[in-house]
């Protein structure tokens, strides 16, 4: 690829200002150590189009580029040309409350989806970490999960269509703006979680939900993880079940300094719904609880908390990670999880959330400690590897690769690649190193 | 012609159990639920195991030899016809529980096991598998997973898609795969989500890691009589704004209701324009608000009878009526025809309307039986088929209905699937470009496309010349 000819190329396809080449702006979408040479930000999903089918033309390495809130979600790109900016495509395009349907363009944030929807009484789980900045392209892309999903929902469980740009330049679309719909291949699945590297996201369809009437949130302190992961599985066996069910054991901040705050260690348990539901919610809560204390918060004690377990697979108060594994476990296995191995991940200087519903749990270290961070790999892959689960490196150190245990089906998925992004422009290596 | 060969190898891979071979017992398999078209296969094959299947699937890609997945046949697009495949492999003898996992609600299946056998099987623990399409005491857990089925309960709890996390796959080349797993969030691409509802062109499911949900601590239904199919459409969009999802939202019109009521009695006025079948399930504290609520909108929307089921048998009257609903149009005309499609919610009214001046264009009659929450349409078109003009217009009109649908924002299909049905209709909805990249997409599964061919892409050859309108079966 010859950086000239590709921007001779794009100025010539699109309008000036759409290019940058300025080396402050270049610099700002760094990643593990790489710099693009252009930022392009188009304003239509024609003129992403165009620019991924130049930089197919000539060979040049895409980095999609939402929020920019996960991309250490994945590994670094192992080549970097160009920094395709989304965020000029932050159109609502239609929203439909009769329906409970909205359809977005990808650089819309996840805060101003979230407010367009309580403006009418509606929700989707966009609650996600960094929900201000976050946006709905990139919580597609990496199948974000939200803080709190009544029942099982996911963003996978609510896309109902999906327009995006292969790697080829071609503009594609499949599902539509309607709850039902089985009309050809489900590509909303397929691009979602796919991280970019098969097609960049330009539009979402998606499904709303009335929100709930009232809600009420508990902060719960233990004395050990464990003891919050108990509670925890004894809540989600009854009804009504919490619509937030999340185990923090944070002992110490992201600087790495020790936290001696109370409300680092204990179970966030939220219930919403209508008022009845709730109140049954509380005082099943109550006599659940044996000897903990809980805490029932509002205003400001709730926000703090509430957004803290939100960002904490990204961040922990405002300070960005340095390094991270989750887990994929049955809801189950979550407490075992706790018994065998907490205590070690927390010695090797982890802090530990764990979503009881659903089954997550996030190992997050504030510091680097190579030695330390490949045993905590090891640990964990063991301990999903045995239980039918998953653990991989989720938050990636900027200079470092850490072992990362295979994928399945990497033959289909690779073909997968194949088909949608032939020349390997889009994210390179970023598919955990193996494309 | 498959040779004698062939048959000795597959019989010895499946045993003389696992192979149709009579003319008279392989017609039972010459189409599914919809019979325009009909292909007997030359030879039906029938695994009994993962390995069986992987091993028939292996010899005929070797051999060069296309074929046909199958479930129970109850398919409604022609999904599993035997169209341009000698051979078709069901998955009748795989009925087995593997493992129920009562603490995390999930359950191991074979997939030729029926839909309601799952339910069954895990009502010792209080659970249940949610997708629940009409046919569910017959159909099976693999075409539930080829088409990606619904159910009048999809309003609440979601398609196929949302309840399966993990499914075992013979690919078209014999080799076996997991997609997806026991767990939510398994790192890397959602193939599992991508062979959802590919119509058995990516291969053969064989086994199926199932969610199952806690059966609901209460439950209400209700049965709202409306003047007018306006006024039923106006009390849906009413509930929905009202935050209320309920578990489902069933609506009949004045057609449908005077069949249903002279043929099984169940009481409703004779003068109703529509009635709704609305189901709640939840929290008692929070279904006894919401029951409230749905009754005092239903009224201020027109409804002029408001009925509560108060026990178990008079819920299952009410669904029997909502069910039932198919076999009482049998008394209105010799042939019905039963259409599928979707529109957004708040467009049900225009749609109603277009439906009503079709029928009025063509001079034909056209019921309507649905999931209103969904938007998902059921217009039955009633005809006689040994009237020739007529069945031209009958087929004329459904094709109108749908491509009414697709322009009002909806869709071809909700919950049938395109099969063969709808293939030279997909135009409507996607591109060239769209379809060719599906079409890639496919040979990455399956690169010679022997595995179910010529269905779902409209491709030159493949189309078929509808001359009949398909036969009557329950939606």
């Amino acid at each position: 690829m010859t950086t000239t000819a590709l921007h001779e190329a794009l100025n010539g396809e699109l309008p000036a200002e759409r290019v940058c080449t300025d080396p402050e702006t270049c610099a700002s979408f760094s990643l593990g150590g790489r710099t693009p040479s252009f930022v392009v930000a188009p304003a239509t999903e024609t003129e992403v189009a165009t620019v991924l089918a130049l930089a197919c033309k000539y060979q040049a390495k895409v980095v999609p580029w939402g929020g920019g809130t996960k991309q250490r979600q994945i590994p670094p790109p192992e080549g970097y040309d160009l920094a395709l900016d989304l965020s000029r495509l932050d159109n609502i395009v239609a929203h439909d409350p009769a329906d409970l349907t909205m359809v977005v363009q990808a650089g819309c944030t996840a805060a101003s989806v979230l407010r367009l929807a309580a403006k009418h009484g509606q929700w989707l789980p966009f609650d996600v970490p960094l929900a201000p900045k976050a946006t709905a392209g990139g919580i597609v892309a990496s199948a974000a999960l939200g803080f709190e999903r009544t029942g099982h929902m996911s963003v996978r469980d609510v896309l109902l269509g999906i327009r995006c740009v292969t790697g080829k330049g071609e503009l594609v679309r499949a599902g539509g703006r309607v709850v039902k719909n089985v009309a050809g291949y489900d590509l909303m699945r397929l691009l979602a979680g796919s991280f970019g590297t098969l097609g960049v996201v330009t539009e979402v369809a998606l499904r709303l939900w009335p929100a709930a009437q009232v809600g009420a949130t508990a902060w719960v302190p233990t004395s050990s993880w464990r003891d919050a992961l108990e509670l925890g599985t004894r809540c989600v066996a009854e009804q009504p079940e919490p619509t937030a069910l999340l185990a923090l054991a944070a002992p110490r901040g992201p600087d790495g300094g020790h936290d001696t705050e109370l409300s680092s260690l204990g179970l966030l348990v939220r219930y919403s719904g209508v008022a009845g539901e709730v109140d049954a919610g509380r005082e099943r809560l109550h006599s659940l609880a044996g000897g903990w204390e809980v805490r029932w918060l509002s205003g400001s004690a709730e926000t703090t908390v509430v957004e803290r377990l939100r960002d904490f697979p990204l961040v922990d108060r405002g300070r960005p990670w340095q390094a991270g594994i989750r887990l994929a476990l049955l809801p189950s296995d979550v407490v075992e999880f706790g018994a065998a191995l907490s205590a070690a991940m927390l010695e090797w200087g982890a802090s530990l959330c764990a979503n009881l519903a659903r089954g997550t749990v996030y190992v997050r270290f504030p510091q680097v400690d190579r030695h330390a961070l490949q045993r905590a790999c090891r640990a964990c892959a063991a301990f999903a590897e045995d239980r039918r689960g998953w653990a991989w490196v989720d938050w990636w150190p900027d200079d470092w690769r850490p072992e990362t245990p295979p994928l399945p089906h990497l033959h289909l998925s690779r073909g997968v690649k194949a088909a949608l992004d032939p020349r390997g422009i889009l994210n390179p290596g970023r598919y955990w190193g193996h494309w | 012609m498959i040779p004698e060969r062939l048959r000795a190898r597959l019989r010895e891979i499946v045993g003389p159990e696992g192979l149709v071979e009579p003319l008279a017992a392989r017609k039972v398999y010459e189409c599914d639920g919809y019979t325009l078209e009909r292909a007997v296969p030359e030879l039906v094959v029938l695994p009994g195991s993962t390995e069986e299947m992987s091993a028939v699937v292996r010899l005929l890609w070797h051999e060069g030899v296309r074929f046909v997945p199958r479930g129970a046949g109850t398919g409604l697009s022609g999904g599993c016809l035997p169209l341009a495949a000698p051979v078709m492999i069901g998955t009748g003898r795989m009925r087995r529980v593997w493992e129920i996992d009562s603490a995390n609600g999930r359950v191991l299946v074979e997939t030729g096991i029926p839909n309601l056998e799952v339910t069954r099987a895990a009502s010792q623990y209080r659970l249940y598998f949610a997708p629940d399409p009409s046919s569910q005491a017959a159909c099976s857990i693999g075409g539930n997973i080829a088409e990606n089925s619904g159910g009048p309960h999809t309003l609440k709890y979601g398609v196929t898609t949302n309840h399966v996390l993990g499914i075992e796959v013979v690919l078209p080349d014999g080799e076996v795969t997991w997609l997806g797993g026991w767990v939510d969030d398994v790192p890397g691409y959602d193939l599992r989500g991508f062979f959802l509802g590919s119509e058995g062109t990516c291969g053969i499911a064989t086994r199926a890691i199932l969610r199952l949900l806690r059966v609901p601590a209460s439950w209400h239904t209700a049965l709202a009589v409306f003047p007018t199919v306006a006024a039923a459409t106006a009390a849906v969009s009413a509930i929905i704004a009202a935050g209320i999802v309920p578990a489902a939202l069933e609506m009949m019109d004045e057609l449908i209701v005077r069949a249903v009521e002279e043929a099984y009695h169940f009481g409703f006025p004779p003068d109703a324009g529509a009635v709704l079948i609305i189901e709640l399930d939840g929290h008692p504290a929070a279904i006894e608000v919401e029951a409230r609520d749905v009754a005092t909108l239903c009224r201020e929307a027109g409804a002029t009878a408001v009925r509560t089921a108060a026990t178990e048998r008079e819920r299952a009257e009410l669904w029997k009526s909502r069910k039932r609903a198919f076999g009482a149009v049998g008394r209105l005309a010799p042939n019905y025809c039963t259409q599928d499609g979707v529109v957004p919610r708040s467009r049900l009214p225009e749609i109603l309307q277009r439906i009503a001046d079709v029928a009025r264009r063509y001079r034909l009659r056209i019921g309507n039986v649905f999931h209103a929450g969904d938007g998902n349409i059921h217009p039955i078109l009633l005809f006689d088929e040994r009237n020739r003009d007529e069945v031209e217009r009958v087929l004329q009109a459904g094709r109108e209905i749908l491509a009414a649908c697709v322009e009002l924002g909806g869709s071809l299909t909700g919950e049938h699937g395109i099969g063969v049905e709808k293939m030279g209709q997909m135009p409507l909805l996607f591109s060239p470009q769209d379809l060719l990249v599906m079409a890639r997409l496919r040979r990455v599964f399956d690169p010679q496309e022997r595995c179910n061919p010529g269905k779902i892409f409209p491709t030159p050859g493949s189309c078929v010349e509808v001359t009949l309108p398909r036969r009557q079966v329950p939606v």
